[in-house]
């Protein structure tokens, strides 16, 4: 599957069958998605399912026309390769154009939750509702249209503690009018002239290592890499999961339109915690970057250099003032691509992991002083927030708005 | 001149030459509140997370007050002990009183030189204890502290409940909601954390 990712160095993204990829972890993956099936008053998980269906469906309409394939059996094997692939589970999938039933084992948000969560939290509800997409997805693709399967997911390790999810998909009684993935969305046109960072550290060197590396689910179809399971997921699922979700608290309820964009805010923060922080502990930081670290400010460039080599686009650090502030620009972020395709007629500030995660990246370097290599773990985590200093972020251009690129600012709160 | 004892001076009495005392402090188990503490590890342990654990031993006593009493209505709870490999926290509770003392010390810390200690702290602070009355907190409140200690993600339980239960931030963290509203957040806390009840009285 490896052969089938396309990298776009000028841009720095990541494509997968003609969909963006991008790396994220678990710890990301179930923040994000409890902010958005918390709420009972919008169909939160509904968002989650019907997206997954509509970002995976695009997906695997093109890898099974590549194929060249309508073998219903080579399809539910090449569904389940890709499913592995991107680091979400094991899949074994039966069935004819009437329904079937797919098994998901070593689910990335199951087990993730277990590993997280499980000896806190009693779970009582299944969770794999991306795998549920997924699951409609690939009937489909291998024998209708976008929208003429549903999936229900029977059964969930995360609630039984069991060997394996069940997944039954069946015939829409009346197949729904989905709207498929926008695909790369909106690109720049081309890479816009950023001032020279003042840094030792290689931004193209680090991207061209982290893009050599095998990353990919292994024989449980999991990626488990930085102490952390990972995932490569479509970037639209996310984009379009958020976007939804903002839009409903919108429509719903729009005095907490605003938590809704903190908590996405604090995905992103979540994220540059787990994801960055064990990679700035990992052998592989250690032989790639370190050598060309050669102060602390250098650590939040190495930051950057490793976030533009995971499909995010073309992160870069302009400005580090050590332990005080930061400006950092995102030339073609995957959220304002995405944004700027399927929303053209809005025009504010809308790329929220982004405003969480740029700060959240001086947060890791300068508070939690990740150089000592602390352990991270939930009570460190709490401990970073609860000692008061934390840094806050803005974006201060913002492409949706008409500039040239999006830009963020770090400071002390 | 007489000094002005206070709760804080009758701690650092107490415990002045005891080896291993990492932090000391009086509880309230009607509101969780922490009333006096001395935190000689402030490096590693930080006066919130302090006020935290005074809390959680609020919970421990409690529970142990239930266990004890399935075995005899009338009993009053000890020591309590708890901690881990190399920690050691010691709970006394004043008798006939939501206050109590906590302690917590390296594992290695004589024990009988601990509860000396905590007994001297106990009849000296005695006379000190603010009124129980001052510690009125609404259910809304008991429900909000419960989330935060035990929720995941503490630093975001707020929002994560105002999500939940459609009620917005503000109104949640003054905790000054009616009767229908906290029965939403009731059920909001349960549904966080995957239980059908909790240990908190709604009317």
């Amino acid at each position: 599957m490896l052969e089938h990712l396309q990298v776009d160095r000028p841009r720095k993204l990541v494509s997968f069958w003609g969909e963006p990829v991008i790396f994220h972890c678990h710890h990301y993956n179930l923040f994000l998605q409890q902010t958005i099936e918390d709420p009972d008053w919008i169909d939160g998980i509904s968002i989650l399912r019907t997206s997954a269906q509509e970002i995976f469906y695009s997906l695997l309409h093109e890898a099974l026309t590549q194929h060249r394939t309508r073998d219903p059996q080579v399809g539910f094997q090449v569904a389940a390769e890709i499913f592995a692939f991107l680091g979400f589970g094991r899949l074994e999938i039966t069935g004819t154009d009437q329904g079937g039933t797919v098994k998901l084992y070593h689910s990335h948000y199951a087990e993730g939750w277990l590993g997280k969560y499980g000896e806190q939290v009693n779970r009582t509800k299944p969770i794999d509702h991306l795998a549920v997409g997924y699951a409609a997805a690939l009937f489909d693709a291998v024998f209708g249209e976008l929208g003429h399967y549903v999936a229900e997911e029977t059964s969930c390790i995360a609630v039984t503690r069991g060997e394996h999810c069940l997944i039954q998909v069946v015939p829409a009684a009346v197949p729904r009018r989905l709207t498929p993935s926008p695909r790369m969305g909106q690109l720049i046109d081309q890479p816009q002239p950023l001032p020279d960072p003042k840094t030792s550290v290689d931004y193209d060197a680090v991207n061209e290592a982290l893009w050599s590396l095998p990353l990919m689910g292994d024989e449980t179809g999991q990626i488990r890499a930085f102490n952390v399971l990972l995932t490569r997921m479509p970037a639209n699922f996310y984009n379009r999961i958020q976007y939804r979700f903002l839009e409903a608290l919108r429509q719903v309820n729009p005095e907490l339109l605003g938590v809704g964009q903190d908590l996405i805010r604090e995905s992103g923060h979540v994220c540059v915690f787990y994801t960055f922080g064990n990679i700035m502990e990992s052998v592989e930081w250690e032989s790639l970057v370190l050598p060309m670290i050669q102060s602390d400010t250098d650590w939040i460039h190495g930051g950057y250099a490793v976030a533009s080599s995971l499909g995010w686009g073309r992160w870069q650090a302009v400005e580090v003032t050590s332990n005080q502030d930061c400006r950092v620009v995102i030339d073609g972020n995957y959220e304002a691509n995405y944004f700027l395709a399927s929303h053209p007629d809005r025009h504010e500030p809308a790329c929220y992991f982004a405003q969480g995660a740029v700060p959240a990246m001086m947060n890791i370097v300068y508070n939690g002083k990740v150089a000592d290599k602390p352990t991270l773990d939930q009570a460190f985590y709490n401990r970073l927030f609860q000692r008061g200093g934390v840094f806050q972020g803005s974006e201060v251009k913002a492409r949706e708005k008409g500039d040239p690129w999006c830009e963020f600012t770090a400071y002390r709160a | 001149m007489v000094a002005v004892r206070s709760l804080g001076s009758v701690l650092e009495q107490h415990i002045a030459g005891l080896p291993g005392v990492l932090a000391v402090a009086i509880g309230r188990s009607t509101d969780d509140a922490t009333v006096a503490e001395i935190n000689y590890n402030a490096v590693n342990f930080t006066n919130p997370e302090l006020r935290t654990l005074t809390a959680y031993a609020s919970d421990l006593l409690r529970a142990n007050t239930q266990f004890c009493h399935l075995f005899d209505s009338k009993a009053t709870a000890e020591n309590l002990l708890a901690g881990s490999s190399s920690l050691r926290l010691v709970i006394k509770a004043f008798p006939k009183s939501p206050y109590f003392v906590l302690m917590v010390t390296k594992a290695s810390t004589e024990l009988k030189l601990v509860l000396e200690r905590l007994k001297a702290i106990l009849m000296d602070a005695q006379p000190l204890l603010p009124p129980v009355q001052d510690a009125v907190v609404s259910t809304a409140q008991q429900l909000l502290s419960y989330a935060r200690r035990y929720a995941p993600d503490p630093n975001f339980v707020m929002l994560r409940l105002s999500l939940k239960t459609g009620l917005h931030r503000e109104r949640l963290e003054k905790g000054s909601l009616n009767q229908s509203e906290v029965r939403i957040l009731y059920r909001g806390v349960a549904d966080l954390l995957g239980v059908e009840r909790l240990p908190i009285a709604v009317s």
